[in-house]
């Protein structure tokens, strides 16, 4: 019982962390209609600022992420707005070109920290739970408070503001948001920033529940793709529903085969996914 | 309303509220539209008729900037608007309907309203008001998901959003695609209020009859050509117009019309 | 027609006399014949790919069918104690094995969505060779793998034939009516098959055979270099090679893969790899995002293009 319980608090504390894995990219696609291979590379480079900022300088959590947050911005909307200026832009093409980017990102982490495996090593605390049998870590206390609070701040901001209901119309017809009189380029650079502040909370919380690492990126990327193509396009509440899926997955997979079959977990949802979409006809379009 | 009095105040009825000057439009190197020269009275109901393919819907796309004339002047209020960008059009006041429905099929019928009053979001209740009062079967459903609205409301919520935007000028691209002949009439009737608070409407589309009879003035294109001009009810008469979209003269029942 | 054979005759006699002009010059500097020996497998793992795009599907995932093939004929080797050409059939037919399963898989999806799945897919091989210890090593590799060529010389020789059975293979994919096939089902599937072609089945030879010299090409490789770790042959630089190739020199040429191979690997191992031995591979990321961006149709077609510019 007790087991299950703690497998359940490292499924939620997962799951949450995986929606606000996929926040960023879920927010281009939705967006800017682009995949964004490199979206993984971009959390490793919020990791690795973590990293070098805590581990080195020994900065608190708090004083990063502002940091990791305005790297995070910067980095995707050079990516993003690289992509959209292309000539001929259509899903395909913005997959090849961010896969460039994505090798060339590897290498310069390759280059600048080596093919050594990094993590932010902390003292986590436990806190006991339900007569002292089941824990919960200090790590997994800020996986869930930071990942709800950014997907809540994002739920607010759709439902409540003007804005965010700009927004909204914007993904969900782009060509009635431009009728109705809403500046297309200005909710995408929008959707950037939002994405990007997403990726800068990711980042120094990835480095401390997996290894960072030049080639980390793929596992971040495609969890990203699966909860995206999961959800379709900004539906927040399936966002998270589909991250806790994929969290309860991954965790009894990890319990009961090893933690090493996570990722083949993973890639088999997205192929799975991918099939079923198709299988379904095609809606949305990828 | 009175945002809308204020309008009445400046611009007279009858004034041109848009005057087209020998407009050329063409897709990639094919032309579809000639030279096209007219002028929309303040406070009108204009009617757009023509056979499929004549150039309808490019004249309007034409005018809310989607398309970029290769030759000719818009004028909108006194303002060249030919060389504007469409959000720059909408700010003006120009709002285009296109064909078909285009709603935000997850947002309720009042976040719809609300979005399209993105340029002008001062009085926005007010507004909304207003939109409920030409369509009082809106205000019933405004927490309803747009896509669980039928063609007919769909396409009141289109317009109504066109409304929000604080638009003079109603582009209209086919509004009775579809719809019932009772669904027809009741958006003539709003047509008809809206014309009487002083929005100009600009309106192509296939059901002819039914646009002429509601329009107070109406061109027929033909091939990228305006051809005829005139009151809509005259030109409902007009032999060269039925032998046009009709196929025949109506010589044998001149009295009993067409069935539409 | 006749042309296009004198052409595809012409393209082979230049092959093999560069590569004898090269091995003559070059004589002596094993290295700088080694690179040449290495483009030439790249070149014919860039057509072995693109005759699969010319379907009109963009694969991110052949590592899958290069490390099977490496896997497949070193592991075959290490169980079954052979050590003859055979093996590398071996790889061959176990990437093809890999390719029945995608093809089963993956039938329906085209565009942005076949993409990502291939790209999955390479995943999903990657772990399970990673992870599978008692078959494969694991992530500990496989050393002392049989050596099959006795020097660096008939290496060189066998990729030369290698890489002209590949630009034969990938001249027939565009040139002959297995060519026009191939164009109907990229461009138009619907009017393929009005036309009386069966575009699921075109795909599927198409994929076939570009798995099965991948994989082969996986197995020349793995029994040159003789050891094997999954992150060697299992990683995004092995799917990214031959797409940068292909779209550097040209996807819908004959020679382009070749050209694209040819001039970027060689730059990339001689000029830059000495300078920048961790980074270098970086230049394959900025070929891709350079060439899509601004040369869409290759360095040729792109090249051709300059003097047309200049004058209009």
């Amino acid at each position: 019982m007790e087991q299950f319980v703690q497998l359940f608090i490292q499924s939620f504390s997962l799951g949450s962390f995986y929606t606000l894995l996929a926040l960023g990219f879920a927010l281009v696609f939705s967006v800017t209609h682009i995949l964004n291979l490199a979206h993984g590379e971009l959390i490793i480079l919020a990791g690795y600022v973590a990293y070098v900022l805590e581990q080195k300088l020994s900065m608190g959590l708090w004083e990063t992420l502002p940091i990791a947050i305005a790297i995070s911005v910067v980095s995707l909307m050079v990516v993003v707005s690289f992509v959209l200026h292309q000539r001929r832009l259509s899903e395909l093409h913005s997959l090849i070109i961010t896969f460039g980017i994505a090798l060339i990102l590897q290498n310069c982490y390759l280059g600048t920290f080596s093919a050594n495996y990094r993590i932010i090593f902390h003292k986590s605390r436990y806190f006991s739970l339900l007569g002292g049998h089941v824990f919960i870590s200090s790590v997994q206390l800020y996986l869930i408070t930071l990942s709800l609070g950014a997907i809540g701040g994002l739920y607010i901001l759709f439902r409540k503001t003007f804005i965010g209901k700009a927004l909204r119309a914007t993904i969900q017809d782009r060509f009635a948001a431009q009728m109705a009189g809403i500046p297309i380029p200005r909710m995408q650079l929008l959707g950037m920033v939002l994405g990007g502040i997403a990726i800068g909370i990711a980042g120094p919380l990835y480095a401390r529940v997996s290894y960072l690492h030049p080639a980390a990126g793929i596992e971040p990327t495609i969890e990203a793709i699966i909860l995206t193509l999961f959800a379709g396009m900004g539906r927040i509440r399936i966002l998270l529903a589909g991250g806790w899926l994929l969290g309860v997955a991954e965790t009894t997979t990890a319990y009961f085969l090893g933690s090493q079959w996570r990722e083949f977990v993973s890639a088999m949802v997205l192929v799975v996914i991918l099939i079923f979409r198709e299988a379904r006809g095609r809606e949305n379009s990828v | 309303m009175f945002l809308l009095i204020w309008e009445f105040e400046i611009m007279g009825k009858g004034d041109p509220v848009l005057y087209v000057r020998k407009l050329s439009v063409c897709y990639g190197r094919r032309p579809v539209i000639f030279e096209v020269t007219f002028s929309v009275t303040m406070g009108q109901i204009v009617a757009l008729v023509g056979p499929n393919g004549a150039g309808k819907t490019s004249i309007l796309k034409a005018i809310c900037g989607l398309i970029r004339p290769v030759e000719g002047e818009i004028i909108f209020l006194g303002r060249h608007v030919e060389k504007l960008g469409v959000y720059d059009i909408v700010r003006l006041g120009i709002v285009y309907v296109p064909e078909g429905t285009s709603i935000f099929p997850h947002m309720s019928v009042e976040e719809n309203l609300e979005v399209g009053a993105y340029l002008h979001r001062e009085n926005l209740s007010g507004r909304l008001d207003y939109v409920y009062s030409v369509f009082p079967e809106l205000k019933d459903k405004r927490l309803v998901n747009a896509s669980a609205l039928s063609g007919g409301e769909q396409r009141m919520v289109t317009i109504g959003r066109g409304l929000m935007a604080n638009s003079r000028l109603l582009l209209l691209d086919d509004p009775f695609l579809g719809l019932s002949p009772k669904a027809t009439d009741r958006f003539c009737e709003a047509f008809h209020i809206l014309r009487e608070d002083g929005i100009t409407l600009l309106v192509a589309g296939q059901h002819v009859r039914r646009l002429l009879s509601a329009a107070d003035w109406a061109f027929l294109i033909e091939n990228g050509h305006i051809t005829l001009t005139g009151a809509g009810k005259d030109l409902l008469k007009n032999e060269h117009l039925q032998q046009v979209l009709f196929g025949k003269v109506s010589l044998i029942l001149p009295g009993l019309g067409f069935v539409d | 027609m006749k042309q296009e054979v004198a052409k595809a005759t012409l393209g082979v006699v230049l092959i093999i006399g560069l590569s004898l002009l090269f091995m003559w010059k070059f004589q002596g500097r094993e290295d700088v014949i080694s690179v040449i020996a290495m483009a030439f497998l790249f070149a014919s793992v860039a057509f072995a790919w693109n005759i699969h795009a010319l379907s009109g599907v963009v694969s991110l995932g052949h590592a899958a069918f290069f490390g099977l093939g490496a896997y497949g004929s070193a592991l075959f080797a290490y169980y079954f104690k052979v050590g003859s050409w055979i093996i590398l059939l071996v790889g061959g037919t176990i990437a093809l094995g890999c390719a029945v399963v995608w093809h089963l898989f993956f039938e329906q999806l085209r565009g942005g969505a076949y993409t990502l799945a291939t790209f999955a897919a390479a995943e999903i091989v990657r772990v399970v060779v990673d992870n599978w210890d008692s078959l494969t090593m694991g992530s500990s590799g496989l050393t002392n793998i049989v050596v099959l060529f006795s020097g660096t010389s008939e290496f060189y020789l066998v990729t030369m034939v290698l890489v002209i059975i590949a630009f034969l293979i990938h001249w027939a994919a565009l040139k002959t009516c297995w060519g026009l096939q191939l164009r109907t089902v990229r461009e138009d599937e619907l009017a393929a098959y009005a036309i009386g072609v069966n575009p699921p089945r075109v795909r599927m030879v198409s994929l076939f055979v570009s798995a099965f010299i991948t994989g082969l090409c996986g197995a020349i490789f793995v029994h040159r270099v003789t050891y094997l770790e999954p992150s060697m042959v299992f990683n995004l630089h092995i799917s990214a090679m031959p797409l940068v190739f292909s779209f550097l020199g040209g996807r819908f040429t004959t020679m382009g893969p070749l050209i694209g191979a040819f001039l970027l690997y060689s730059v990339d191992q001689i000029l830059l790899s000495p300078f920048l031995p961790s980074t270098h591979q970086a230049v394959y990321g900025f070929a891709i995002v350079i060439t899509v961006s601004f040369m869409p149709n290759g360095i040729c077609a792109w090249l051709a293009r300059i003097p047309q510019n200049a004058s209009g």
